[in-house]
Formats: structure tokens, C-alpha cells, sequence
């Protein structure tokens, strides 16, 4: 009897073991790599407006509306393209100061390119 | 035959027809009552907390400090039931905590603390008004959140329909407060030209003026005509933008200047104050990660004591009907958490695992007893199940995790009561010494006796420890008052119910038709042979005892040895997680949200991320952890939340505790790029606290503890395992001091308030009325501000003007209606923010907290390792200081720390575990003092419970699982359990020797003879754990009964006997 009990207590203990194991795999990341080009660039730059401000300032054309958001294609030190969340201040000469959320010397896409995405590696045209 | 109550009940019931009855009666109720009782996956945990915010406009935070939080913290810690208070003191602003004793009645709680306010308002500061009061409640947690996230609506679309959405909720019975994260709202921005206004000679607070007195409209009367009455309204509230735009703010030249001439009248969304963005993960089958997308998020939260299920069922079908109506196509609408449909599947694997429980339990006793035994068992515990499920139901328990368990882990126990008797009717049957009937009662009553007391002596074991206090009181009662509940049911379904069953299911002929002899069977050989040459030889029993002894010390070592470490809780597995972002104070809403980014796209690579929700600014949906943290106070712009989703834990091999200690490295490495702390928050298993470690800095001097805790900080970071280091001590942040000179001011006829509102009006805007609209459900404000642009020039104020109030100021005799520029009467000067001061149970207070996951998985020993660096630290005037455990520091004149956190509730909680089971102990021995009536025979029965010992450590060991609370609570538990084996085992041979067998065969035989239901017992037991053994939480008391049980039982048939004949033989000679 103390056998069919082991016997019992095994098969018992496999049932258990299989309830509970097991699952799907899970998907994959996607590591889908895009290059892409684009018209032109420019840099931040940190300038004097006139009125003795300290500003940094993109050219108009790179700034985007997302609804109420306003938003700036950066380009990382790979180039890969991120959106920037930015806030903007005056307007003049055809540029904007961005009063936060881009430091002085950082590359953005110029004009806004609605066709880039998120993590694209972007080189621009010659 | 002695006849006690077991027996007479037997006789009562074993042949009447009431019994069945009476037996699927309770049945179906119980079934019933399963499915009307609310589910939930955790208990109430009723954390008695109260916030009560004191605005005291202008204020320092020293000078809040000294003015409200002392006096305030002063009363308050004299009301009655009050234990912990604490203050944070900032400019402008005090929040006073009030954390009152577990299990207080919360209305009376917060009668007698309004009472208090208000009796000690007179000694507040002047004008000073009366407290926001705040009572904090789990069920403010929302159980449901939906965000609404778009790739083509910005947020102030997307806030709009949300908004709408929770109109429409608002009608569904038993729902609790809709809000909403994230989004902007709609406001009416009135933008000053600053040229214009000088131009015009307008200043700002005229226009604020102007406007407040146009939006006005009165009911002015009635009057009656004609007999009939009219009712007549003066006035007019401004109705839209172009209402606004024409209002009349001064004259020019005799001209009318309206507010179009000097402003920008704006009709839309507010300026951008947060950003809420949600995104895929990476095991989401979406088809492309790279996206984040500007949301919204509706959270739902539930009435108290009412099914978060059925809630969230009918939210979500109100939902999918309002797909496409009010809810725009482009709109997309994802569940981001449902606390309903989490209890739901919980509760429903625990009635499967405790069916599953049964069977298996069942199966075992078939084996021993036979089929027909095994129908009797397996008949009477859903009883006593379906008893104990009406109980809960009508003492409003709900079904959870702790009520369950209860259930499952008393389910070997249970079926103990109806094994015994059904066991010994089978023996008696097998002997065919007398009649059926007979036979079934002289079996009842021959062990009917031990097993009420064996019955009971488990109730003592789990009864005291419904006296666990503090917040983890009311998380474990349903443990011991479930288990005590089912013990009595399982009792009365023994008595009454399993004789009924027995005496027609079990067979008489049995067995092989010879006269049963004990002698004969294989159980008896085996305990003479073994036991025989122990009980001659006295030294052989004592070397016998001395390694049972050697055994014991071993297993208990392991604990000091590291080799089993203590915890209080270990984590669950659970489908979410939060990333808490603080960055420098000072930092922009755009930085944070660049760095919350950097993080956010690093963790949606993570395999088991199905989906992520991040808010800059504004606080994430609040949840446990959040509540007791004072999460939703979270809205600066240097804080952001990132709530992190996993997939369902079906499709993943990793705990979500795995998956958090593998991200923190990678998080905090980015965070710290941009200077921010970042800390991967868990939900805890247990009571949520400040941080799993808190370090208490106390002293005399605010610069000598920031002192100190900085150094502790260091410590801190030093020491491996410990992780998610902070502190409460804000940043140096720049504050620009725009000083008034009031003496200039007063001689060119503007008044102090006037310079500080319109200051005020063009830096952070003003509200200056409500837009009446009836087609919008919150209310649109009308602001008035500098536009963004103008406001990074502060700093010139020479744009700025306010207009002389001439003679009517009283202070100068210049003619009113000059424009002065702000820059003549106000100079401006650089000054460090006030830092927060914290202040706990009277005394100042400086946190450094973190938390403990890797190397050690248990604060406790991070602590001690801590402990010994912080010793050798020098205190400026010489001393060290030695951390203190429990209690806060006696006198405050020298720097001293304490540990707390959930160390403190670890403490309590082990501390009252451990009252709990000596006052078990002297309950159990109470009681068999009083059946066996000696006080010899109860401290002989007692051995079983260390010797469970030498299995429950050793067993943590095996599994690499930790000792918790839980593996406490299976030991005291367990005590009760194996006290029945002796008590089984003496019963016996006390039987026999008073039928006048030698006391020395007695023993043996008694050891043979009750072999079996020991087994069988022990079986039960382990069995039941097994099931138990997968849940995260309760894995340690599966463990304990397991392991405890099976080692105990072994040795308990070997050591009991042996040592009650040693001790009694005198006696019997």
C-alpha cells in the first residue's frame, strides 16, 4: 500500500507541476531599423535678441503642433530622430526662441517632416 | 463504555432523517453564498489615515513651522486613538497627517478630530481660515482606468470627450468618483497686450475689475400684473468669448476702451500645464512600437463594500456603447487597469485550487480507508465549507485571497475531525465484536472525546492571532477567524453528519474475516521492534532523545546563519509597476518630460511591457502604494509617473518582482544623466509605507541632521542590495524676491496690494470669473495673464505699469491716474526656496529612504550591515550615535536615528505573532490540563510542537523560499495540529492501561494503533499545502505545514511515547 501512496503522490505532484507551468513565448520586439533622409537640419543656437534677452533659437519652420503641444524633431548623436516636447517664446526673423526643453547646440530637422518616425536614422540631402 | 457528548449526539442524529436534510440545507446555502459574496484580491485595508491642509498665505516655512504645524500637531496628538502625526512646513502651505490606532471607528475618529479643530481655531494665527479636511480611503483607489489616447486629437480634444464620457458614467449604480489625469482643460485666455495697455493708460487690476463687475447678474425681484407674477433678472453673465472681448475697461480720449482694444481673448484649451502620453510595449501586438500618443486617462473608483467586478463589467459595456457616438473614430479607448477582473480570476483559481485541495485530500483517505471511507470524508468538508462561505457572507467579509486561504490551509485539517471518527467506525467494524449500531457508537464515543479537544486545541492555536495589531491586524484576522469557523463546522459535520454517512456507507465485512488483532498488523511489528529496546534502556532513550535534540538546534541555526532569511512579505506576482521620476527642483515640464522619455523608450523594449502610460506634471492614477505616499500631491513640474503594464501573467515565466529588480539598473542609469532619481515602485504585499527602508534622522539642529543624513545617504549607496536611494531634502532652488519699496510706493499713491496682485496677474495669471456656459460640464475659467513670451522678461519691469490712486490712497497728495512702472517701485533681489520641513510625532525629522531588491531580498539585513558603518561616524561634539529599532529617541539634544519603514511593521507584527503563540501554548496546556487532568501529561503532549521545527527550517531552506509572516503564522498553526498526535497517542495508552494492560505494551500498542489517523492526519495536512505552495505569498505557510507537518508526525511517534513512558513508569509500577 505505502507504494500505490508514493505512486499516488508522484503522479499527483506531475499534475500539479503541469497545471502550472507552461505559457506562450511572447512576441518579440520589433527592431525594425528605418533610414531615412531628409531636406536640411539645423542647430540650436543661443543668441542676443534685441530687448537684451538670452534666447535659444530653432528656425520657425521646425516646430510642429500636435493639438495644444508644440514639438521639435531632434536629432540624437547617431542620428536617430526623436520627438522633443518644447515650449516656444517669440517669434523673430523667422525664428522661434524655445524657451525649454532643447539645449544650445542640438541638431533639428528643418522644416518639420511629417513623414520621419520615431527612431529613424535620418541623414539629410546633399 | 464511558458515554460523553460525542456519543449522545451520535445517537441522536446517526438515524434520523433530519440529518441528510440538514446536510445539503447547509450545502446549498453555502453554494449560494459564494456567489453573492463580493470578491476582491486583497482585503480592506483599512489604513486609518487623515490629511488635513492648512493654507497660510505668505509664510515661511519656518515661520508655518512655529505658527500652525506645532500648535496644530500639539492638539491633535492628545486626541484619543491618534498614533502617529506627521507635518510637512512649506511656504504658504502646511499638511498635517493624522494616523489614528487600527480599527478605530473611523466616523467617531473624525467627529472627535473636527471637534478639535474647531475648538482650537482661536489659537491659529488671525484670519487664518479652518483646515481642508481629507480623509484618505482604499476606496479612493480606483479599481478601473481607461485611457483614451489618439494618433490625431491633441489632449484637449481627447480631455473633452473623456469628459464627456464620465458624465454618462456618473448614472451606473454603486460608482464611486470619476476623474480624469492628464489633458488640458477649456479656459478663456485673456492675453495682455502689454503696449496696448500703456498705450490706453489700462492697467491690469482694472481689467479684473471691469470684468468681475460685468459678469454679474441678478434675480433683482418679482413684481405681480394682471394676476400673474414676473420675475425679473438684471444683468447679464458673460456667455462667450465675444461677450468677454466686449466688455468696456476704461476710457481713452472720451473714447470707450473695450477689453478687445488692450488683450487677446482666446477661447480654447488651458496653456499646456502637463503631458500624458501613452505607448505600446513590446509584447503588444501592435504593429509598430515607435509611437507615443497624447492621453487621457478616466479613472473609476467604487462605492465602499461593493463589487469592484460588477462595476467594472458595466463601466467597460457603457464604454463599447459609446464607441462611435461619443466617442470619436480616432479616439482609441485601452483598459489600463481593472482591479475587478484581477479579483475575479484570483478568487476563482483559489476555488479551483480549493476544490482541487479537497479532491486530492479525498484521494489520500480513499487509500487508507477504502472507497467508501473516502466518500464519507470527501462528503462532509464542502459542509463545512459551504457553513463557513454563509458565515463570511453575512459577517460582510469578502471573498480575497486572506479569506480564502484560510479556507484551503484548514482544509487537511478539517477533514481530520470526520477521518477520526470515520477511521475508528472502520476499526470497530473490522473487529466485528458487536453489533453495527453498536459498533458505530462505542467508535464514536471512544474517540469522540479527544477529537472536540483536539478541535479546540487548533481554534487556540489560530484564534490569538486575530490579536495581531496595526495595519497588518486586519489583512490577517480572516485567517484565524475563517480557519476557527471551519473548525467548528467541521466538528458539528463530524458529530452529526459523518456517523450518518458511515454507518450506511462503510462495510462491515471488511478485511479478511478473522477477528482483528492489532498484533497482527505490520504497524505493530514495526514499533516493537523499534521502540522495545529504546523503552528498556534508559541511556539508549536518552541518546535517542539527545540527536532529536541535536536536530533541533541544527535546524534553528539555520536562521542566524543566513542560510534562511526573514522577511515580512514577499512580493506578489502582479501586472504592473511605477516608475517615480523627480527631477532637480527647478527643472522645466519640458526637461522632465525629455528625460521621463529617454526612460519611457527603454522600458517599452522590455519583452514583457504590453503597454505604458506616462504623466509629466500631474500625478498617474493613484493606487495603494500612491495613497499612503501622498502621490497625488505629485504635480510639480519637476515630477513625472510612469505607470508600467505588463502582459498577463499566464504569458510571461517572470514575477513581476524579477522583472522590476532587472529594469532598475538601466532606469537609473538614464535618469542619472539628467541629474534625476528615478525609483521603480512596487505594489507591496502587505501595507503600503513610506519606503521598504526609512531612515529617521532626529536632532537638535536642522543643518546638523541634513548633516547627518547625507552621510547615511552615502552609506547607503554603498551598500550592495540596497537600491532606489533618496531623500526628503529638496534641491537649492533660485527664487526671485521682488521687494517693495513701501515707503516710494506710498508717496506716488500705489498701495503694496496693488504692486503684488498685479504681480501676480501677469507672471501666474489671475482667475477673474467663470465663463456661464450651460453646454459645458467643468467650469471654463477666464484668466488673465502675460502672454508666455513676456513672462521670460520678468525681470524687465519697466513694461509693467500700475496706475496711482492719487489722494484716495491716503499717503500723497499727487493726482491720481499716473502710470508708474513696476521697475520704480520694486527691486529685485536673488534668494534659495524655503526648504520643506518635516516634522514627526513633535519632533523635527529628516527621511533618507530606499528601498532593497538583488543581493538581499530583506531590509533587515541591509540594516544591521548599515548599522555598523553608522557607529563608527563622528557626530560634531564627539559622540556616535547607535541606530535605534523600535522606539523613537528619548531626548532631543543629540543627533539620533531609527530605522522604519516596513522594518516597523515587520517588528510589530513578528512581535505580536510571537505573543500570540506563547498565549497559545498556555491556552493548549490549559486545555489538557483539564481533560487529562494532570500537569505532567500536557508539557509530555507539548514536545510535538519544537520537533515541528526541525522540519519547517530546514524546509524554507529547500525551497529557497524566505520565513514570513505567512511561515509564522503555519507554525503557531501547526502547534494546535500537533498536539493532536499526542493527545491521540496518551489518550490511548492511558485507555488500555486502565483496561489493565502493562504500561509498556500500552505504549506500543498505542503507537501502532493510532498510527494510521496520525498519518492520515499529517497527510491531510500536507496535501492541503501543497496547494498552497504556488501563490507567492502564502508559499511560506505551505511550506511550514508541509515540511512541519511531516517531520513532526515522525518524530512525534517515536519521541511521545518514549518520553511519556520515561516520565510515568514510576507511577504505573
Amino acid at each position: 500500500m505505502t507504494y500505490r501512496v508514493f505512486v499516488m503522490a508522484v503522479s499527483f505532484c506531475l499534475v500539479l507541476g503541469a497545471c502550472h507551468g507552461g505559457g506562450e513565448s511572447l512576441p518579440s520586439a520589433a527592431h525594425d531599423v528605418v533610414r531615412a533622409e531628409t531636406d536640411g537640419v539645423a542647430e540650436a543656437l543661443q543668441v542676443v535678441r534685441p530687448g537684451g534677452e538670452d534666447v535659444i533659437a530653432v528656425p520657425s519652420s521646425a516646430v510642429f503642433m500636435r493639438g495644444q503641444l508644440e514639438g521639435l524633431q531632434v536629432l540624437g548623436p547617431d542620428g536617430a530622430m526623436s520627438v522633443r516636447w518644447v515650449r516656444t517664446g517669440s517669434e523673430m526673423d523667422g525664428t522661434v526662441a524655445v524657451l525649454s526643453g532643447l539645449d544650445a547646440g542640438e541638431i533639428v530637422v528643418v522644416p518639420y517632416d511629417p513623414s520621419l518616425e520615431e527612431g529613424d536614422l535620418v541623414t539629410p540631402k546633399q | 463504555m464511558r458515554e460523553g457528548i460525542a456519543g449522545k449526539l451520535a445517537k441522536l442524529f446517526i438515524n434520523s432523517k433530519l440529518t441528510p436534510l440538514l446536510m445539503l440545507t447547509a450545502l446549498l446555502i453555502g453554494v449560494l453564498a459564494t456567489f453573492m459574496t463580493p470578491r476582491e484580491e486583497e482585503p480592506q485595508i483599512s489604513v486609518p489615515l487623515v490629511d488635513l491642509y492648512f493654507s497660510y498665505p505668505g509664510g515661511s516655512a519656518s515661520e508655518v513651522e512655529e505658527r500652525v504645524a506645532k500648535p496644530v500637531e500639539k492638539y491633535l496628538t492628545e486626541i484619543e486613538g491618534v498614533k502617529y502625526v506627521y507635518s510637512t512646513s512649506q511656504e504658504d502651505f502646511a499638511l498635517v497627517t493624522v494616523r489614528y490606532e487600527v480599527g478605530d471607528d473611523t466616523e467617531e475618529s473624525m467627529v472627535k478630530l473636527w471637534a478639535t479643530i474647531m475648538k482650537n481655531m482661536d489659537r491659529m494665527p488671525r484670519g487664518m481660515q479652518p483646515p481642508l479636511v481629507k480623509k484618505v480611503t482604499i476606496d479612493d483607489v480606483p479599481v478601473l482606468t481607461l485611457t483614451f489616447w489618439s494618433d490625431s486629437y491633441g489632449p484637449y480634444q481627447l480631455r473633452k470627450v473623456a469628459s464627456q464620457v464620465a458624465d454618462e458614467l456618473k448614472s451606473i449604480s454603486d460608482i464611486g468618483d470619476v476623474h480624469l489625469n492628464g489633458g488640458l482643460s477649456r479656459q478663456v485666455r485673456i492675453v495682455l497686450d502689454r503696449e496696448a495697455l500703456y498705450r490706453y493708460r489700462i492697467t491690469p487690476l482694472q481689467i479684473a475689475e471691469r470684468l468681475r463687475e460685468a459678469n454679474s447678474q441678478l434675480t433683482a425681484g418679482n413684481f405681480q400684473q394682471k394676476n400673474r407674477e414676473f420675475v425679473v433678472r438684471t444683468g447679464r453673465f458673460l456667455t462667450s468669448a465675444d461677450d468677454v472681448r466686449n466688455v468696456v475697461v476704461g476710457l481713452f480720449n472720451s473714447e470707450p476702451v473695450y477689453l478687445d482694444d488692450v488683450a487677446e481673448v482666446i477661447d480654447g484649451p488651458e496653456e499646456v500645464d502637463n503631458y500624458a502620453f501613452f505607448g505600446h510595449g513590446a509584447a503588444s501586438h501592435a504593429e509598430s512600437l515607435r509611437g507615443e500618443y497624447p492621453a487621457v486617462t478616466l479613472t473609476v473608483a467604487k462605492r465602499k463594500g461593493t463589487d469592484a467586478t460588477a462595476l467594472a463589467d458595466q463601466v467597460l459595456a457603457k464604454i463599447d456603447a459609446l464607441e462611435g457616438s461619443v466617442i470619436t473614430s480616432g479616439i482609441n479607448v485601452t483598459e489600463t487597469r481593472n482591479y475587478g477582473e484581477t479579483a475575479s480570476e484570483k478568487v476563482f483559481t483559489l476555488l479551483e485550487h480549493l476544490i482541487g485541495a479537497v479532491i486530492a485530500v479525498t484521494i489520500v483517505v480513499g487509500l487508507f480507508l477504502g472507497w467508501r471511507g473516502g466518500l464519507v470524508v470527501f462528503a462532509s468538508v464542502p459542509i463545512t465549507f459551504a457553513l463557513t462561505l454563509l458565515v463570511y457572507y453575512l459577517f460582510d467579509y469578502t471573498l480575497n485571497r486572506v479569506t480564502l486561504f484560510a479556507l484551503i490551509f484548514v482544509t487537511g485539517i478539517v477533514v481530520d475531525d470526520s477521518i477520526i471518527i470515520a477511521e475508528n467506525i472502520h476499526r470497530h467494524f473490522s473487529m466485528r465484536r458487536m453489533p453495527k449500531l453498536q459498533a458505530a457508537i462505542a467508535a464514536i464515543n471512544e474517540v469522540g472525546n479527544p477529537t472536540i479537544l483536539a478541535t479546540f486545541t487548533v481554534i487556540a492555536s489560530v484564534l490569538p492571532m486575530v490579536f495581531v495589531s496595526g495595519l497588518m491586524g486586519p489583512y490577517m484576522s480572516p485567517m484565524p477567524i475563517g480557519a476557527s469557523l471551519a473548525m467548528i463546522f467541521s466538528l458539528f459535520v463530524a458529530l452529526i453528519g459523518t456517523p450518518w454517512l458511515a454507518y450506511r456507507l462503510l462495510k462491515a465485512d471488511e478485511g479478511h474475516g478473522e477477528e482483528y488483532d492489532i498484533r497482527n498488523s505490520l504497524y505493530y511489528k514495526v514499533f516493537d521492534k523499534n521502540l522495545s529496546p529504546l523503552l528498556s534502556s534508559g541511556w539508549k532513550t536518552s541518546v535517542a532523545l539527545g540527536f532529536v535534540g541535536l536536530l533541533l538546534v541544527g535546524a534553528i541555526s539555520m536562521i542566524p546563519l543566513k542560510m534562511v532569511e526573514l522577511k515580512m512579505l514577499p512580493f506578489d506576482n502582479k501586472s504592473e509597476f511605477q516608475v517615480v521620476v523627480d527631477m532637480p527642483e527647478g527643472s522645466t515640464l519640458e526637461e522632465t518630460a525629455r528625460a521621463t522619455k529617454d526612460i519611457v523608450s527603454y522600458l517599452k523594449t522590455v519583452p514583457e511591457v504590453e503597454n505604458y502610460q506616462y504623466y509629466v506634471g500631474t500625478h498617474a492614477p493613484i493606487n495603494f502604494n500612491g495613497l499612503v505616499r501622498h502621490y497625488y500631491l505629485r504635480e510639480g513640474e519637476n515630477m513625472a509617473d510612469i505607470q508600467v503594464n505588463l502582459v498577463h501573467k499566464n504569458r510571461r515565466s517572470d514575477q513581476s518582482h524579477d522583472i522590476a529588480k532587472r529594469v532598475r539598473p538601466q532606469v537609473q542609469e538614464i535618469a542619472e544623466t539628467y541629474a534625476a532619481n528615478a525609483k521603480v515602485v512596487e505594489v507591496p504585499p502587505g501595507p503600503p509605507v513610506l519606503s521598504t527602508i526609512v531612515a529617521e534622522v532626529y536632532g537638535p539642529d536642522h543643518e546638523q541632521q541634513i548633516m547627518l543624513a547625507e552621510r547615511i545617504r552615502e552609506i547607503m549607496e554603498e551598500t550592495p542590495g540596497v537600491v532606489d536611494v533618496d531623500w526628503m531634502v529638496e534641491e537649492d532652488q533660485k527664487v526671485y524676491n521682488l521687494v517693495v519699496d513701501k515707503e516710494k510706493a506710498a508717496y506716488r499713491g500705489v498701495t503694496t496690494e496693488q504692486i503684488t496682485r498685479t504681480l501676480r496677474m501677469a507672471l501666474d495669471g489671475s482667475e477673474v470669473g467663470l465663463l456661464h456656459t450651460s453646454t459645458e460640464l467643468d467650469p471654463v475659467g477666464l484668466q488673465l495673464r502675460l502672454p508666455i513670451e513676456e513672462r521670460t522678461s520678468i525681470l524687465d519691469l519697466s513694461q509693467l505699469f500700475v496706475k496711482s490712486q492719487g489722494m484716495a490712497s491716503m499717503t500723497t497728495r499727487l493726482p491720481a491716474g499716473e502710470m508708474i512702472p513696476l521697475s520704480e517701485l520694486v527691486s529685485i533681489s536673488e534668494d534659495v526656496e524655503d526648504k520643506s520641513i518635516y516634522r514627526k510625532n513633535l519632533r523635527n525629522v529628516v527621511y533618507v529612504t530606499a528601498d532593497v531588491a538583488g543581493v538581499t531580498e530583506s531590509p533587515v539585513y541591509a540594516m544591521l550591515e548599515m548599522d555598523e558603518k553608522i557607529k563608527q561616524l563622528e557626530m560634531p561634539g564627539g559622540y556616535n550615535i547607535s541606530p535605534l529599532y523600535t522606539s523613537e529617541p528619548f531626548t532631543s539634544d543629540r543627533l539620533a536615528m531609527k530605522w522604519d519603514g516596513e522594518w516597523q511593521i515587520t517588528f510589530e507584527v513578528f512581535r505580536d505573532l510571537g505573543a500570540a503563540f506563547a498565549v497559545v501554548l498556555v491556552i493548549i496546556y490549559l486545555l489538557i490540563i483539564g481533560w487529562f487532568q494532570s500537569f505532567r501529561t500536557p508539557l509530555v503532549m507539548m514536545v510535538a510542537i519544537p520537533l515541528s521545527l526541525v522540519g519547517i527550517i530546514p524546509g524554507h531552506f529547500i525551497h529557497g523560499a524566505f520565513f514570513t509572516a505567512t511561515s509564522m503564522i503555519g507554525m503557531i498553526a501547526l502547534a494546535g495540529i500537533m498536539v493532536r498526535n499526542s493527545v491521540l497517542i496518551i489518550d490511548f495508552i492511558q485507555l488500555r492501561v486502565q483496561e489493565g494492560i502493562a504500561l509498556k505494551l500500552a505504549v506500543i500498542e498505542s503507537a501502532a494503533v493510532r498510527t494510521r489517523p496520525i498519518l492520515l492526519t499529517a497527510g491531510t495536512v500536507i496535501i492541503g499545502a501543497i496547494v498552497i505552495l504556488f501563490d507567492p505569498i502564502f508559499q511560506g505557510l505551505a511550506i511550514s505545514l508541509m515540511w512541519g507537518a511531516l517531520l513532526s508526525t515522525v518524530l512525534t511517534l517515536g519521541v511521545v511515547p518514549l518520553v511519556y513512558y520515561f516520565v510515568e513508569r514510576k507511577k504505573f509500577r
